[in-house]
């Protein structure tokens, strides 16, 4: 049975896993296991430039993935632990679209201030933009998310041709 | 009552975008702000299969949204896969020279004023240089393209659920989520 909190549960152990690979990717670095590292730091390219310049270090290592994204990504697991410490992790309640629209806007303005040379920005702007869409994001998504699964699973479960298993299921 | 539009159009589309997004050098490198062309690409796919809807369908769900985000991650990862292949043996060497001069040009720009600390070229050159010789060969062709299924879908889909609760909803018939 798919009920909210494992979904939930599903949702902050991936995010778990993510945020530790960006850590993970420079301590095997240090620790001289290249393999791994290349691995990691492989993967995260496809999300990320992964800028020397603009990134976080461990031991002259830089992490996975830039200050921006880190800062976006461990935003977004702080979003989801706050969920489950200050509202209910089943509640439909989302927050209003001006919230998210604020913090879109804040990181497209650092970034476009920065191309554009308007204002260039320091690790600060990126760490704080990059926090708060993170923590927007993920009050934002969890909601939706369990909806979609769940609607997902009933609209499976109440299917004719599954019907015998449901049935299996309840007598088992 | 009717029944609900097919998505293929809106999945196509969605999967088109991220796959221009991904695929075209340059364009990419939209990508390297947390996969922001993907996340659009799942928001534009569930922005076209909204304009479908009449008054007369079953409620747009964000299980439909789930679904859009998913498959159009999928497609536009086969897309993007494809057009780097594209450009990397058929157009060949001297496009990604002419891409390659043109991020150049664009990043001495961006150290000039300022904006990217000295260094930055050289580090991108050499990341580019890396990247070329990595999907120039089968195994990175394919690698790439494994990720790309990996990864995708996620974004898109997160892209679909978040262009869902701007304007996705119109109507619900079950318990929707309310805006506090």
């Amino acid at each position: 049975m798919i009920t909210p909190f494992r979904i939930y549960t599903l949702l902050l152990a991936l995010v778990l896993l993510w945020c530790i690979g960006i850590i993970a990717a420079p301590l095997l670095a240090v620790v001289e296991l290249q393999g791994g590292a290349k691995f990691l730091y492989s993967f995260y390219s496809h999300v990320c430039h992964q800028l020397n310049s603009r990134s976080f270090h461990i031991a002259d290592e830089k992490l996975g993935v830039c200050i921006r994204c880190t800062s976006l990504y461990f935003g977004f697991l702080v979003g989801l632990i706050c969920i489950a410490i200050f509202k209910k992790v089943q509640s439909h309640r989302i927050p209003q679209k001006r919230f998210l629209l604020l913090c879109i806007l804040l990181l497209l303005f650092d970034v476009g201030f920065r191309v554009t040379g308007i204002f260039a920005g320091n690790e600060w702007t990126r760490i704080v933009s990059g926090v708060l869409f993170g923590i927007c994001a993920a009050w934002y998504i969890l909601p939706l998310l369990i909806e979609a699964i769940t609607q997902l699973y009933k609209s499976y479960t109440n299917h004719p041709k599954n019907s015998g298993n449901n049935y299996a299921r309840e007598t088992a | 009552m009717l029944e609900k539009p097919h998505k293929q159009r809106a999945t196509i589309l969605g999967g088109l975008i991220i796959g221009a997004i991904s695929g075209i050098p340059g364009l990419n490198l939209l990508n390297c702000c947390c996969c922001a062309g993907i996340l659009i690409g799942g928001a534009m796919a569930v922005y076209f299969y909204r304009q479908e809807f009449t008054d007369e369908m079953p409620p747009f769900e964000s299980s439909d949204a789930l679904i859009l985000g998913i498959t159009s991650g999928i497609i536009g990862a086969l897309v993007a896969t494809l057009l780097s292949v594209i450009i990397i043996f058929i157009i060949g060497p001297v496009d990604t020279e002419m891409v390659r001069g043109f991020i150049e040009k664009l990043v001495q720009k961006l150290e000039d004023r300022g904006a990217v600390p000295p260094g930055t070229l050289d580090e991108m050159n050499q990341q580019m240089e890396k990247a070329i010789q990595e999907e120039g060969t089968i195994g990175g062709i394919l690698r790439s393209l494994v990720y790309a299924l990996i990864l995708y879908p996620i974004f898109s889909m997160l892209g679909a659920l978040i262009g869902y609760g701007m304007y996705g909803k119109k109507k619900s018939s079950t318990q929707p989520p309310i805006q506090t």
